[in-house]
């Protein structure tokens, strides 16, 4: 065996060992849906919605990342069948207009509100609240957006918290089954999640109309349905991130807040990483919940530019995030996840896509140079073709069984499924790659 | 080259096989579904029809000597499910009569978790009572989906056998399984206060805070005098769900026991108090609820104020008075419970009425030199300009608060534009 035939190896072992790691967690995330079924949360959410003993929540909101008509959209959180809720909005300068609608809309009054301020961060600068107490806006000056939800946290009445992200439009009973998990008391429960469409859906939920979006779509329910929803078997997720993450008060405060300095998404997922470490050093049994059920919709990207934007955005959340935390990198006490998870993470998200793109290079480079037969490249193709179209494949299946969308486009859908997986993720995780300000966060 | 095509072709072919594999299945699926729902439709038509006439012996004797087990099995447990009352017992003797419930008990020993729980399940679907000794072993399982089944039947069946296996469950101590029995304990009515009761003077302190806390949404007045006896329990969270069940109860005689509360050393209790206080909403407690505003703990302070601005009028001047109070977390608290109650906006409209009076103006000064000028820029921004504002302003001078001063320079401002304006004119 020659060294060409060593490396040719390497490269579908590379493939063989990444897209089976996906197949492993897509099964894992079928058993959690289930699970869940077999549970009846969605039956379970009328009889709780009228129930004294649901924990009461906050849900926090940026006005500026509302997109759309807010008065709409607190309209629509505030009729949630949920037994006791407030919703505390957010809002600077640039968010005015909408914050002057809301003010009239619901009737708000100005009030001096007073509150334990248990973690650091800034003063309100002027406080607004409806009659019933149910809605609070929050005039804040120059504040970074961890900062805010630090003072929001702070203006919390209620021991649950719910952190809405940009654009994101919740499905009706959203909270109500979200809650379910923290009411359970076997292990401990320090986030809950849930599955989030693209808003632009066709009726009856059917393909987007946008090719990107379809794309993203597609990259989406993989990670969904195929990593989120079975990481909590394997101790995970690493990082989490969504429209709608639902905490406990006291698991926030524990570990001293969302980290002031970054934007709602990287402190989202500095807080997975955090929260982790909590539970961990304290020997406590929990686990992260991903119900795989809809919870909220958001617009997914319509362009390119939009994409690779927003893709960056989110790999330099996760950068920060693991920066921050990298003192968990190989250590025994943070188990599995400080042991294998949290270093595979770090290799994938920093050098999957150039070992991927040089993987490929090399085989077909090889293969030209007639260093290789073809037996050894139709084994390559086969683990980059066959392989990652089985996740894709998978994770729509798995989208149309549990989640009951996508029905009745079928060729044109799982022709979709098959494509993203060959050529998508990678072209968006390279993107990222040459992306300038991707460590800007390490510095903190 | 004709290697190649001929896998091509193999691979087409292969792909084909697999579809039209799939295809059948499917097809087979609906008939079979199909065919199913047609026999039991007729399985419930002869059932309701014969059932109640010639009993459940007669019935399987004469009308299913050799039935389709699977759909008179999904017949019996739909009829379970809507659990007519002269129907139950019939249905729940035909279920064991068919073998079912020997088949399912035996299955609640199952080593497959999901059979286990399936089995709970169709037990505590056809609510048979006979079950219970066994769906209690359940409860302890260690798979959560068979705990879940469990609790699920014994709340189904809700006999009182089957209510007190649920509340070993709450050894659990976790709000799901709390929130379980009190369904089943509610749904069981009556009978279920008594065994509340009984369980408000269980050794276990977990059973203690959950009976005080469900006596709150299922008892009366009759209560009320228990509730008070639990208020004096040496576990925190067994007093606090008491004072909390008390106010929801509002009965006036219990009003000492929580007055006797406001001095408990525990801050839940203190804070479940003064809430319970403000729903019974009685004038001669507000003295007490105004010291509350100076409690050290700032739930205690916020349901103190909060109950003190339910009361209404009777509240009002305790919060007035507390805005003097030497404590700046009692002054700032009863600010923003004032603030709450629309007083601002009412001590402006009568001074714009003419029914002003010095002590009007006493109040927004001391609001405005605590520092709580919230409402206060928000009424003076939106008043006109006139001589009514201009007295405000001028009640305001002295005070250096930036908030306010940033107002009171924006009107003055536009006053001097206005005036100008008027001069051009």
């Amino acid at each position: 065996m020659t060294a060409y035939h060593i490396l040719a190896y390497l490269a579908i072992a590379f493939y063989v060992i990444l897209y089976f790691g996906h197949i492993f967690y897509l099964l894992l995330g079928y058993k959690a849906a289930l699970r869940w079924k077999k549970l009846g949360y969605l039956e379970e959410a009328h009889r709780l919605s009228r129930s004294d003993m649901v924990p009461p929540l906050s849900i926090i909101a940026d006005l500026g990342l509302i997109g759309g008509d807010a008065v709409q959209w607190v309209d629509h959180v505030l009729t949630q069948r949920f037994p006791e809720l407030e919703v505390i909005i957010m809002f600077e300068a640039e968010a005015e207009g909408k914050a002057k609608n809301l003010i009239e809309t619901f009737f708000l009054r100005r009030v001096d509100r007073v509150y334990k301020r248990v973690l650091d961060s800034p003063q309100p600068r002027e406080a607004y609240q409806s009659d019933d107490h149910r809605l609070i806006l929050i005039r804040t000056q120059g504040t970074e957006r961890g900062a805010s939800l630090n003072l929001a946290l702070n203006l919390a009445r209620y021991p649950l918290i719910a952190v809405a992200g940009r654009d994101v439009s919740m499905e009706d009973d959203a909270l109500i089954c979200m809650v379910r998990p923290f009411m359970e008391g076997e292990t401990r429960t320090p986030g809950v999640m849930g599955v989030e469409l693209p808003s632009q859906m066709e009726k009856e939920n059917l393909l987007p109309p946008r090719r990107i979006t379809r794309f993203a779509l597609m990259e989406s329910l993989r990670v969904q349905l195929g990593y989120l929803a079975g990481a909590p078997y394997m101790e995970g997720p690493v990082i989490a991130y969504g429209s709608l993450l639902l905490y406990r008060k006291k698991d926030l405060l524990s570990v001293g807040g969302f980290q002031p300095d970054l934007p709602v998404m990287g402190a989202e997922m500095d807080m997975t990483l955090r929260l982790h470490k909590l539970m961990l050093e304290a020997k406590e049994r929990y686990h992260y919940v991903f119900l795989p059920q809809l919870v909220a919709r958001r617009p997914f990207s319509q362009s390119w530019a939009e994409h690779f934007r927003q893709s960056r955005k989110q790999q330099r959340g996760i950068s920060s995030a693991f920066w921050a935390e990298r003192d968990m990198l190989f250590r025994v006490r943070y188990g599995r996840l400080g042991m294998f998870q949290l270093p595979f993470f770090w290799l994938f998200i920093n050098l999957a896509p150039v070992i991927g793109f040089s993987a490929y290079f090399i085989v077909i480079l090889f293969f030209a140079l007639g260093k290789i037969g073809w037996p050894v490249l139709a084994a390559f193709l086969l683990s980059t073709i066959i392989l990652p179209a089985m996740v894709g494949v998978g994770a729509v299946t798995a989208a149309r069984r549990e989640l009951g969308i996508l029905r009745g486009q079928g060729i044109l859908l799982y022709g979709y499924a098959f494509v993203t997986q060959i050529w998508f993720r990678q072209l968006t995780t390279l993107a990222t790659i040459f992306d300038p300000g991707r460590w800007r966060g390490r510095g903190r | 080259m004709g290697d190649v095509l001929f896998f091509i072709l193999l691979a087409v072919v292969a792909l084909l096989a697999v579809v039209a594999a799939v295809l059948m299945v499917r097809l087979l699926k609906v008939y079979y579904r199909a065919r199913r729902l047609e026999i039991m439709r007729s399985y419930e038509t002869m059932l309701y029809a014969a059932l109640y006439k010639i009993g459940p012996e007669r019935t399987l004797e004469t009308l299913f000597p050799n039935p389709n087990r699977k759909a008179l099995e999904e017949v019996l447990l739909h009829m379970g499910d809507e659990g007519a009352e002269g129907w139950k017992e019939n249905v729940v003797t035909l279920y064991e009569l068919c073998g079912f419930s020997d088949k399912r008990l035996r299955q609640l020993r199952s080593p497959l978790k999901s059979r286990r729980s399936d089995a709970a399940r169709r037990l505590g679907r056809i609510c048979d009572p006979k079950a219970v000794p066994q769906l209690k072993e359940l409860l302890w399982d260690s798979k959560k989906e068979a705990k879940e089944a469990a609790l699920y039947a014994l709340g189904r069946i809700g006999t009182r056998e089957s209510l007190e296996a649920m509340l070993e469950a709450l050894e659990r101590g976790d709000r799901w399984t709390q929130e379980k029995v009190s369904e089943a304990v509610e749904e069981a009515g009556d009978e279920s206060r008594q065994l509340l009761l009984e369980l408000l003077k269980d050794e276990n302190p977990k059973r203690r805070t959950f009976a005080a806390e469900v006596i709150g949404r299922v008892g009366g007045a009759e209560e009320v005098i228990y509730l008070e006896m639990a208020m004096a329990d040496e576990e925190v969270d067994v007093r606090a769900r008491a004072a909390d069940s008390l106010g929801k109860l509002r009965q006036h005689s219990s009003r000492p026991a929580l007055l006797g509360a406001l001095d408990d050393p525990a801050w839940e209790v203190r804070s479940q108090a003064a809430k319970a206080l403000g729903s019974i909403g009685e004038a001669q407690d507000t003295l007490r609820l105004r010291e509350a505003l100076r409690d050290r703990e700032w739930w205690v302070r916020n349901n103190a104020a909060a109950a003190l601005r339910e009361m209404g009028e009777a509240g009002e001047g305790p919060l007035v008075d507390a805005l003097w109070d030497e404590d700046r977390f009692a002054r700032e608290t009863a600010a923003q419970a004032l603030e709450e109650s629309s007083m601002v906006e009412r001590i402006i409209k009568e001074i714009r009425e003419g029914r002003g009076v010095e002590e009007d103006e006493r109040i927004l000064h001391r609001l405005a030199e605590i520092g709580c000028v919230g409402t206060i820029s928000q009424v003076l921004s939106d008043l006109p300009e006139d001589e009514v504002k201009a007295g405000l302003i001028a009640i305001f001078a002295d005070i250096q608060e930036p908030a306010l001063r940033e107002i009171i320079a924006g009107a003055a401002g536009k006053e001097k534009t206005t005036g100008r304006r008027e001069d051009e004119e």
